[in-house]
């Protein structure tokens, strides 16, 4: 490269030297118009300067083309390097990956194993307890049961003394009778009713009559 | 002479470029683009404006008396062109203001189509016999021995006198040879006409036997 560089100075410099020359051989024309100079000026400064702006022409392009080149060069460089850096990569996680998937997928089975063992143990002791707990709770449940007993004589207590006290269905009926015999809403509503039925007294009447006749009828009931 | 205006714009063109030129020389920088861009002006641009001031420069200078008298065997030539009292041919054209300084190049061009190149051809021709057989002759020696190479042509006069002028053709001579004239068989610069134009050669190469095959008939150097 460094010789390059120097190798392109070299041809600059004479294209530089050159051009002096060539210019020099003008201005000579120029200041004495006699024979030589403009002979000279016309024939050999031409082609020095020809000769020197090819020269400097070639090398720049050179300059151009080698740049260009080195730049394709370096670009196809980076993209290679990329290319192989990714397959690096993808190389790399791919065995990484793996190594993963094989150390959770062993892990996780042994994990599995070990959740699965346990949850039979689990179950085995629920089982075990089950059978150890199911005649015990079985068994305090009918002593319970046996304890409780008097609940039964109670019950046969609350039952006769249901039937001595025996108020309770009367009290009712009488809670039910004058239910009926009040009645105040159906009869307010029959009211409201009636004034569109045009005052219909007669089944009001009808009702309370009833009821006295429902009230006094205990020579059924006695009988 | 002169200073030509383009010759300071040619000047001005060389320095431009010479200093940049230098620049470059003495500073070496590395060829970076702005680097190119300055050399493009100092080694390419500018040195091209300076061919072709300077060329043209260079053309209009070959026109002038003086370029054509540097060379010594042409000093007497060019004296007496340029003499105003002299009253040869040349002289008496060189004292007309459409001839002026340029009379040499006025006389002795070639008016055809490619008649400029023809005639810097020509010019270039003479710069290679002096370089080559003149550049160390006697001017004495020169005077016998120098010609024109091909006899001088009645068109180049015609290009002023057409020939077709009332005036003209009023002058029993040039109306009893017209044709000849025009057709150049008859020289205008011949003796008896309108003589040579470099007489003080002809007594000379008259008598010198070596020269006598360079007169044509009716035509003198």
């Amino acid at each position: 490269m460094n010789l390059r560089i120097r190798h392109v100075s070299i041809w600059l410099r004479v294209s530089a030297v050159l051009t002096l020359i060539a210019l020099a051989l003008m201005v000579w024309s120029v200041l004495v118009p006699t024979p030589l100079p403009v002979m000279l000026a016309m024939t050999v400064g031409q082609g020095l300067g020809t000769a020197a702006f090819g020269i400097f022409g070639l090398v720049v392009l050179k300059d151009l083309t080698r740049s260009r080149r080195a730049k394709r060069d370096s670009m196809a460089n980076i993209a290679l390097q990329t290319i192989a850096l990714t397959k690096d990569v993808l190389a790399r996680d791919s065995l990484q990956n793996i190594a993963l998937s094989d150390d959770d997928a062993s892990r996780d089975s042994e994990k599995n194993i070990a959740l699965t063992r346990k949850t039979t143990r689990d179950s085995l002791q629920n089982i075990a307890l089950s059978k150890d707990d199911a005649p015990r709770d079985s068994q305090r449940n009918i002593a319970l049961a046996k304890d409780d007993a008097p609940a039964g004589r109670d019950s046969q207590r609350n039952i006769a003394t249901a039937k001595d006290d025996a108020p309770a269905p009367r009290d009712s009926q009488q809670t039910i009778a004058p239910a009926k015999d009040d009645a105040p809403a159906p009869r307010d509503s029959q009211q409201t009713i009636a004034p569109a039925k045009d005052d219909a007294p007669a089944p009001r009447d009808s009702q309370r009559d009833i009821a006295p006749a429902k009230d006094d009828a205990p020579a059924k009931d006695e009988s | 002479m002169g200073f030509n205006p383009l010759a300071w714009i040619t000047i001005g063109f060389a320095a431009s470029s010479a200093v940049l030129v230098i620049w470059f020389l003495l500073r070496r920088p590395l060829l970076t683009r702005s680097t190119k861009i300055i050399l493009l002006f100092g080694i390419g641009l500018l040195p091209l404006g300076t061919a072709m001031t300077g060329n043209y420069a260079g053309f209009e200078a070959t026109k002038q008396r003086s370029f054509c008298g540097s060379c010594h065997v042409m000093t007497p030539y060019a004296n007496d062109s340029g003499d105003p009292k002299s009253e040869t041919l040349a002289a008496r054209h060189g004292r007309n203001g459409m001839f002026g300084d340029e009379n040499c190049y006025t006389c002795h061009a070639d008016y055809g189509m490619f008649g400029t190149v023809k005639t810097k051809l020509g010019g270039l021709r003479h710069v290679y016999e002096y370089v080559l057989h003149y550049h160390d002759m006697p001017l004495e020696e020169a005077k016998r021995t120098i010609h024109i190479r091909q006899p001088f042509k009645n068109e180049t006069c015609m290009h002023c006198h057409s020939t077709q002028n009332p005036g003209w053709n009023a002058v029993a001579e040039h109306k009893s040879i017209l044709e000849p004239v025009r057709t150049g068989a008859v020289s205008c610069a011949s003796e008896g006409c309108h003589g040579p134009a470099h007489p003080f050669t002809k007594n000379l190469s008259a008598n010198d036997p070596s020269t006598k095959d360079l007169t044509v008939k009716g035509h003198t150097p």
